[in-house]
């Protein structure tokens, strides 16, 4: 799928204290494009950023960079050697210094001109060319984030990398600072890998996903094919919110509370699992008689979120009780306690 | 202790550097003294040991307990309370409060010892003038203070410091957000003291508690002046008196393993490093409003140990150094006071660099070997002058012995003693008892920086020399500069290793303090021990000063 290869992590495995922090993973960084890594706290996306950095030694495999090898086990290109960027979660910019200091930091340039020129043209992209004499304490949380994202620029590195670099900010700014970072990313041709367990940065910043748990990389795509063609359940649920049920394949039909639903693909048997987005619920006042069954269920609470509502449903139904969750566009304030009916529709669930 | 673990640990990483093998030698250097010594009583049994053990040893030991159990008792007392009173409540002269607490520490134990000594005479100046010009006191019996109870008030005013610097540090430390949930569910601020930050502070205030005591272990001026036989005295009895350098190894190796048994309990039974002492919350904390009367009372009971501890003493010395205001400008204090000021720059300096070697190369290449260099490294500070003076003197004496033997059975030159008191000794001395000072300073500033730093320069193309010199370096100055202070003052007041090991015709300002004492010319001695409590002094309101520098920037 990916041709151009910028760099290439193959099979790699990292273990600490007998226990595997990195499994057998394998992932491609296409050239110029953003590559998100996305996974919950603790799957390992660190630590495979770490062993891209050469910061961290693995066990077994390999990463190449343009087809050279720099690190394999026993064998590393040191980090200051690398050519890479790396930007963290706390922006980690050197506190006795200002910013024009840390931007510039990296320069290989000898003159002080070709140091200035550089550093200012750099300092315009971000829109901070007035805070040159100005010290880190002094930024915003998302100054920082910008004044470290133009430090690693400096370098021109082959590659950067991000550590969480929005997770300190709060939403507005957040959104702003992703902004102005993927324009930035765009307009310098950088190749880029952003880890973050937060799947809306993900899938705004990514020209691709990689969905990363327990040490494994279970998916690798563009933001489109990942959203609606998961191939785990766990990479479905990890992008929204789901209700997830266990049935058996009978006769190319899975048995759900909601009806029988067409599995094709499976063999008779075989244990499968159904994962339901909340957008794949409609609501309706009355029962109805279709294959599709309708559901009895109380409504809890109504919150109208940015032109869709959220409604919090207890399932009535002596043999599935359940809490869910369902998202209905537009505006709809029922009652609280009001009885109402669910059913499915013919999107937004996945059989594994 | 050793496992083989740490040895693979260390080869698994290929590219280990020259880092480690410095930080290697810094440590075998630094640990020389007790290896030497345990390797010492091994080799040379001395049976006159029994005898020792029999009579003398319990001796010492009964009263260094005494000593240390007391001691303990009073100093948590006076630091403990004055630390949370400082950090607790608002009231006048708070900050110079503060300062006063600290300044005890700028009188080394057997300077107050001199000062109280006489001023508790029958014959001095103070109990002349009480007797005859207060009627209904001229029949009073003032305490003995040459005796043990006297040993254990002069260290408490002395060394309660310790307590007071640690125990404040760990008070203000503590969210200030605790205080404010203890008064919501309804407790009393005495209530919220003992159940929340005392429990909190405990395993910080007891290391107070340790340091002091180490250092009353160390002192040898002071029970010596009082005539109160202590392990310190002992060691030296049996050194100079007996001249028998492998009973004094012994008794010191004795000694060494009842410190160890001291720290082992600490760390084992109170240790609760695991608990995160901060909130999120805001660091500031808001000092409570008092009262008139309780001002006063807050003011007053804060300024007694200050008063105690430092002006006593140092109104003692002013008003007697004025008597020998030419011993000020002669010849001998002049060179003794430039020798120690000398000494000590250099020894600090030395002792700076050598701590930001070992924690750097920890820092680049955390290996568990490395770690554990580092432990070992800064047990200095709880071996005692005297201890670590013998662990040096014995191995250099025998080399000393075969260079002579040598030089005089080939050469037939006869030549002087080569190591064994010269300044290279000493220098050594202190910088293997100081050097846990500047090393937890040091370590705890590099903690503070996060390793992402190193890591984003290293990201950066920048080599690891680079980083120390333009990150670190400039990143911990103030950390380094507090550093260097206390160790400077340490070797201000330093006197029992310098008395074993210093060279012939060597004197620093505190050998000269005690020589006099010991003739019992008391008005000369006051002269260089106000030169000493002078240039502590200035230290100390620098120190006071950094810290609180820091303590705003939010560093410690």
């Amino acid at each position: 799928m990916v041709k151009d290869k910028n760099i290439e992590i193959q099979n790699l495995s990292q273990t600490k204290d007998n226990k595997k922090i990195l499994d057998n993973v394998n992932l491609s960084i296409p050239i110029n494009k953003v590559v998100c890594l996305v996974g919950p706290s603790g799957c390992g996306k660190t630590s495979l950023l770490r062993a891209i950095a050469g910061l961290d030694n693995f066990n077994s495999g390999r990463i190449f960079f343009d087809n050279k090898i720099i690190s394999k086990p026993h064998y590393s290109v040191p980090t200051e050697n690398r050519n890479i960027g790396l930007v963290f979660q706390e922006s980690n910019l050197f506190p006795h210094l200002n910013v024009f200091k840390n931007v510039s930091f990296g320069s290989k340039k000898k003159k002080y001109k070709d140091i200035q020129k550089e550093t200012f043209e750099i300092l315009k992209k971000i829109g901070l060319p007035h805070y040159a004499n100005v010290y880190p304490h002094q930024l915003s949380g998302g100054q920082k984030q910008l004044v470290a994202i133009a430090r690693s620029l400096l370098t021109k590195p082959k590659l950067i990398l991000m550590d969480e670099p929005f997770a300190n900010l709060d939403e507005r700014l957040k959104n702003k600072i992703r902004d102005i970072t993927l324009h930035l990313l765009q307009k310098t041709f950088t190749t880029t890998l952003i880890i973050t367990h937060d799947p809306k940065d993900a899938m705004f910043m990514g020209d691709f996903i990689a969905v990363m748990n327990k040490g494994k990389i279970l998916q690798f795509d563009t933001p489109t094919n990942i959203y609606n063609k998961p191939n785990s359940s766990f990479v479905a649920s990890f992008f929204g919110e789901t209700l997830s049920i266990k049935s058996k394949v009978n006769n190319k039909k899975a048995k759900t509370i909601f009806g029988p639903i067409n599995v094709i693909n499976s063999k008779p048997g075989k244990e499968i699992e159904i994962v339901f987005r909340s957008e794949a619920f409609n609501i309706t006042k009355k029962k109805s008689k279709n294959l599709i069954k309708k559901i009895k269920s109380r409504i809890i609470a109504v919150r109208y979120i940015s032109e869709n509502s959220y409604l919090h449903l207890d399932i009535l139904n002596n043999s599935f009780k359940k809490h869910i969750h369902i998202k209905v566009p537009g505006k709809f304030i029922p009652p609280k306690n009001k009885i109402c009916y669910i059913n499915i529709g013919k999107k937004n669930f996945f059989v594994f | 202790m050793i496992n083989l673990n740490l040895f693979k640990d260390f080869f698994a990483h290929k590219s280990f550097n020259s880092w480690i093998f410095i930080s290697l030698f810094i440590t075998f250097f630094l640990s020389f003294p007790i290896i030497s010594l345990i390797f010492n009583v091994l080799l040379n049994y001395n049976s006159e040991w029994n005898a020792v053990l029999n009579i003398e040893i319990w001796d010492y030991l009964f009263n260094s307990v005494c000593i240390i159990f007391f001691q303990s008792i009073f100093v948590i007392f006076f630091g403990v309370s004055s630390a949370w009173l400082i950090t607790t409540y608002d009231f006048p002269f708070r900050k110079i409060v503060d300062l006063f607490l600290l300044l005890p520490l700028s009188i080394p134990p057997y300077i107050a010892a001199i000062a109280y000594g006489e001023l508790f005479d029958y014959s001095s100046y103070f109990q002349i003038f009480i007797r005859e010009n207060i009627p209904f006191l001229n029949n009073i019996d003032f305490f003995n203070i040459r005796s043990l109870p006297g040993v254990i008030f002069i260290f408490t005013v002395t060394l309660y410091p310790y307590v007071y610097i640690i125990s404040r540090a760990a008070f203000s430390e503590i969210s200030y957000t605790y205080n404010e949930i203890g008064k919501t569910l309804g407790l009393k601020q005495l209530k919220i003291f003992f159940k929340v930050f005392l429990p909190l502070a405990i395993f910080p205030i007891t290391g107070g508690v340790i340091l002091s005591i180490l250092e009353s272990l160390n002192d040898f001026g002071t029970v010596q002046y009082y005539g109160v036989d202590t392990f310190t005295t002992g060691i030296y009895k049996t050194w100079i008196g007996l001249g028998d350098i492998n009973l004094a190894a012994q008794i010191s190796i004795f000694f060494l393993f009842f410190i160890f048994i001291i720290l082992f309990l600490q760390k084992r039974f109170l240790s609760n490093e695991k608990i995160n002492l901060k909130t999120n919350s805001k660091k500031e904390t808001n000092l409570l409003p008092s009262g008139k009367l309780k001002k006063i009372f807050l003011v007053t009971f804060c300024l007694i140990p200050a008063t105690l501890g430092f002006f006593i003493p140092f109104i003692f010395l002013l008003f007697n150094s004025i008597q020998a205001l030419e011993i000020f400008v002669s010849k001998d204090t002049l060179i003794n006071t430039f020798n120690t000021v000398l000494l000590a720059s250099f020894v600090s300096f030395t002792i700076i660099f050598l701590s930001l070697i070992i924690n750097y190369s920890a820092r680049i290449k955390p290996t568990k070997i490395n770690l554990f260099f580092n432990k070992i490294s800064s047990l200095g500070y709880a071996i005692p002058g005297s201890i670590i003076a013998i662990g040096i003197l014995v191995p250099f004496t025998f080399i000393d012995n075969l260079f002579i033997n040598i030089f005089k059975n080939n050469f037939n030159l006869d030549i002087n003693t080569f190591f064994s008191g010269s300044i290279f000794v000493l220098c050594f001395a202190y910088i293997v008892r100081f050097f846990t000072i500047s090393q937890t300073n040091i370590e705890s500033s590099f903690y503070r920086t996060s390793k992402n730093i190193d890591d984003a320069a290293r990201c950066l193309g920048k080599k690891s020399n680079f980083i120390l010199f333009n990150i670190h370096i400039p990143l911990m100055s103030l950390s380094i500069l507090l550093s260097l202070i206390l160790v400077f003052i340490e070797i201000l007041k330093e006197l029992s290793a310098t008395l074993i090991l210093r060279p012939f015709n060597f004197n620093t300002l505190a050998i000269q303090v005690y020589e006099y004492a010991s003739e019992e010319k008391i008005v000369e001695s006051t002269i260089p021990s106000l030169i000493i409590v002078v240039l502590c002094v200035i230290g100390i309101i620098f120190i006071s000063r950094i810290n609180d520098h820091l303590l705003k920037s939010g560093k410690r």
